[in-house]
């Protein structure tokens, strides 16, 4: 056996008990509200047929995949949940009532190089809903309401949801003769926050962009203010463009919508500069940021897709979805010191037996987790002041020691943590102590 | 060009039919649902025990795995990453926690915690064995006391119980008696004592044959016959757990270790309530296919064990100490989630289990009436009732089906904000609720 102490990979997140405490109520929240919203719980297969997962194929994923070596060579680790969700609709497509609504909150893997903030294992947390070959603007609309749901759930505080529409740029692009780079020049403007404007336009003149068009880019995206007001800018803008057009108008919809859907105007906000990095976005997009922390980013986005399956069906499911990449987020939140780990035990009581008496202990123990109140036995005999820095350490609130005396007497010794005080009385006056 | 109503047959696209590995499964709504409620009885069990959560990565470096498994190694999956350091999926969530405590020296002990996560082996898809399944963990390390040992036990029964099972048997054996039956017959060296071990891991100790089968059986894995007439010899000891620990005791009279086992276990029973103590059984045919284990075992099995075994752990000394940190006793057990929900499902326990959240309503609508949709939706989601939205006009053939796909018990169409229609005669109150509403706001409006 070998006597090295082997590690954790770099780029692989382990938590220890209280910071996982944390971690898992984050994820219970973003669970319950995906319930809440009707969203019907998915889990695919761990381990994908590699030539299912890179069908699409595209160099960048291609290269992140994780690929199984031994046993069955074909088979890979799923990099997002959106390529299963396709795979599991194309192949599940007559037994689905569409639209379908489903949520997935699972791991996935990527192998790239890891650096500070990226990980090559994280959580990933998404929903989505998919249409048989329609899907009404109105589930656009809904999806706001839904973010907005779960970060009031979550409590960090103010946050804004940002709203754009891809088909309002790949249209501007259409009018400027540009179409064919406008993947590149989104990627371009995608990076503004992080590079600033001069180092966005030297990239776009790399792209040979004229100068006018660069300026009429930055007239673009120089368009701020109200919501009504961003439409109507639009408008004036008097683009010629019939792509351009249907996402004003799409947009349009999607903005009034969000509204009814009783998401107030504090909380979303037509966002021109975002495209979303994906390519396969083709009309509206979000991007999610808490308002006293821009620096994280964005905590939840996503947006609206033509065409869901097409690498594995002919039919056509347009969807709209988004995504928490919830083990990032968790480790910006506590690096901000915006989420702080306080216990790490769901127990209430540590119950500490003296004298051997361990089955007295189990007894007492049985009988106060009948109250329903999550209770540790320690499984050793020790001393009482090392049981009690146990009790510390763990953050249990209150102690029981039951030795010699309290097993004859048929009582308990119970020790309040935080005030010290310790008295000595039957187990049912214990446990309404406890339950105060 | 897409065509509207393809023929799969025709298609260029990828015969999906057989898309996701053998014994592999995608899991949805209520199904999904049921392998949350089982979750969720564990997850409080075990937090009513006051273990705390933990997760650990789904790849591994190899290194972690090699040496714990025997010849379990053989079905690891292996991968490499980008510079050729052999990795592995996680194989189990004991051997990870052994990794923890060898490399956290300021863990506070004992360390209990609980994992509930997935693990990956590329077994043979024969049926039985599934290649991607859930466990359940519970673990206390830096723990050398047998009250441990018996919190496992309680854990098994416990858990059994809260998930409904009626009859149910938890079999208990002691590494030590392996080795005491290998030096009863002068044989002393490791890979013998782990030869008869798997041999009876694998044998079929429950024949229609009885004991000549299994004695067949042993035979075939190479053990010698006294070897083998000693383990038959146990086995056919008949009585309650004390009975047969006297029987074992005298058949390895003079074996220190078989004393120092069955006295462990007599501890262990002496710690447990009577009503544990009537589903216990001590079998010396018990095994378990991991190496780590270097004391008291145990098993869980439903009725007569048909499906396997649902549950299963043990103490493991030794196996901090094989990450080359300073040796940490440990005890666990865990529960395997596929096998008991394959197990209810057998025994009809899944048809009424009540799983949370316990319906879905959809509310449907066309477009000129998603303000009431909206409006409805948000009035039930404030009663924590869980809502999912149609923004489509759904026809009254096709709410059936949307029902059943979402496990709920009514759908709801609405249009103009006045007609509504129900599918699912469960759904009558929320009926009432939905009418309530639309009467108020038309009195309002």
């Amino acid at each position: 056996m070998g006597k090295e102490k082997p590690t954790i990979l770099s780029g692989f997140m382990e938590l220890l008990p209280a910071e996982q405490l944390l971690f898992n109520r984050m994820f219970d929240d973003i669970r319950s509200i995906f319930e809440l919203f009707g969203f019907s719980p998915l889990d695919t297969v761990g381990i994908e047929r590699a030539d299912v997962l890179l069908a699409k194929g595209g160099g960048e994923t291609d290269k992140q995949v994780y690929t199984l070596t031994k046993g069955d060579a074909r088979l890979a680790l799923p990099f997002d949940l959106t390529v299963p969700l396709a795979r599991y609709v194309a192949q599940n497509y007559t037994h689905l009532a569409f639209p379908f609504r489903r949520y997935h909150m699972s791991k996935v893997h990527r192998g790239e190089r890891p650096q500070k903030g990226r990980y090559r294992e994280f959580y990933q947390c998404d929903i989505d809903i998919i249409g048989d070959g329609t899907l009404s603007l109105v589930n656009d609309a809904e999806i706001p309401s839904i973010i907005a749901a779960v970060f009031r759930k979550l409590g960090f505080g103010s946050f804004t949801i940002r709203i754009n529409n891809r088909k309002i740029l790949n249209g501007l692009f259409e009018s400027f003769g540009i179409a064919e780079k406008s993947s590149d020049v989104l990627r371009t403007i995608d990076k503004l926050e992080k590079i600033g404007e001069d180092n966005v336009r030297a990239e776009l003149k790399t792209l040979e962009l004229l100068g006018t068009v660069i300026d009429k880019v930055f007239e673009f995206i120089a368009i701020k203010g109200t919501n009504d007001k961003v439409i109507s800018q639009l408008r004036a803008m008097g683009v010629k463009n019939e792509t351009f057009t249907t996402g004003v108008n799409e947009l349009e919809k999607v903005v009034e919508g969000i509204a009814k859907f009783g998401v107030t105007e504090d909380n979303y906000q037509i966002d021109l500069t975002i495209a979303r990095g994906l390519d396969y976005y083709t009309g509206t997009v979000y991007e999610t940021v808490l308002d006293d922390h821009p620096e994280i980013g964005s905590v939840c986005s996503g947006g609206r897709y033509d065409n869901l399956a097409e690498c594995y069906t002919d039919y056509k499911l347009p969807g709209v979805g988004i995504s928490i990449g919830l083990t990032r987020l968790f480790s910006k939140l506590l690096e901000a010191g915006i989420i702080k780990p306080e216990t790490s035990t769901t127990a209430k009581v540590l119950v500490i037996p003296l004298d051997g008496k361990f089955d007295k202990a189990m007894e007492v123990a049985a009988q106060i987790r009948e109250a329903g109140i999550p209770t540790c036995v320690y499984p050793d005999e020790v001393r009482p002041s090392k049981a009690f820095k146990y009790a510390h350490r763990i953050g249990v609130p209150f102690t029981i020691i039951i030795g010699g005396r309290e097993a004859e007497k048929d009582t308990v010794s119970l020790k309040n943590m935080k005030s010290k005080v310790q008295e000595e009385m039957d187990v049912a006056t214990a446990i309404r102590a406890m339950s105060a | 060009m897409k065509k509207k109503y393809p023929d799969h047959e025709d298609s260029e696209h990828h015969n999906l039919q057989k898309s996701t590995p053998a014994a592999t499964f995608d899991f949805i709504g209520r199904d999904m649902r049921i392998r949350k409620h089982v979750i969720g009885v564990i997850r409080r069990l075990y937090e009513q025990h006051g273990f705390s959560p933990q997760d650990t990565p789904i790849i591994e470096n190899a290194i972690v795995f090699a040496g714990h498994h025997g010849e379990g190694e053989e079905i690891l999956f292996r991968l490499q990453d980008k510079h050729g350091i052999p990795l592995v999926l996680r194989y189990d969530q004991t051997v990870p926690l052994g990794r923890i405590v060898a490399t956290h020296a300021d863990l506070p002990y004992p360390y209990r915690r609980f994992q509930i996560a997935y693990a990956f082996r590329d077994e043979d898809p024969d049926g039985r064995h599934l290649r991607q399944f859930i466990q359940c963990d519970a673990d206390t390390v830096g723990c050398s006391s047998l009250a441990a040992d018996a919190e496992a036990i309680m854990l098994a029964y416990r858990g059994l119980r809260e998930l409904g099972f009626k009859w149910f048997i938890i079999r208990i054996n002691h590494r030590r008696i392996f080795q005491a039956i290998a030096s009863l017959h002068g044989l002393n060296e490791e890979g013998v004592v782990k030869g008869i071990q798997r041999a009876i891991d694998k044998s079929d100790k429950h024949t229609r044959e009885g004991l000549e089968g299994l004695k067949k059986d042993l035979s075939s894995y190479g053990l010698s016959n006294p070897v083998i007439q000693t383990i038959v010899d146990i086995l056919a000891l008949k009585g309650n757990p004390g009975e047969i620990l006297n029987g074992i005791g005298r058949i390895l009279a003079g074996q220190v270790t078989a004393e120092r086992g069955i006295a462990e276990i007599r501890e262990i029973l002496s710690y447990l309530p009577t009503e544990v103590m009537s589903v216990i059984e001590i079998d010396v045919s018990l095994s378990r296919g991991a190496d780590y284990y270097t004391g008291f075992i145990l098993e869980g099995v439903i009725n007569e064990g048909d499906q396997g075994a649902v549950l299963g752990g043990g103490r493991y000394d030794n196996l901090v100490e094989a990450f080359g940190a300073p040796p940490e006793p440990a005890v666990g057990m865990a529960f395997g989630l596929d096998r008991i929900i394959s197990t209810m499902k057998s025994l009809d326990m899944l048809d009424g289990l009540e799983v949370d959240p316990d319906r879905t309503l959809v509310v449907s609508g066309r477009e000129d009436s998603v303000n009431d949709v909206i409006m409805i939706a948000e009035i039930l989601r404030n009663q924590l009732i869980n809502v999912s939205t149609v923004f489509a006009s759904v026809p009254p053939e096709k709410q059936a089906e949307l029902a059943r796909s979402q496990n709920c018990t009514v759908v709801v169409g609405i249009n103009q904000g006045v007609e509504i229609s129900c599918v699912d005669g469960n759904g009558t109150n929320l009926i009432e609720l939905v009418s309530s509403i639309l009467a108020d706001k038309t009195a309002i409006g």
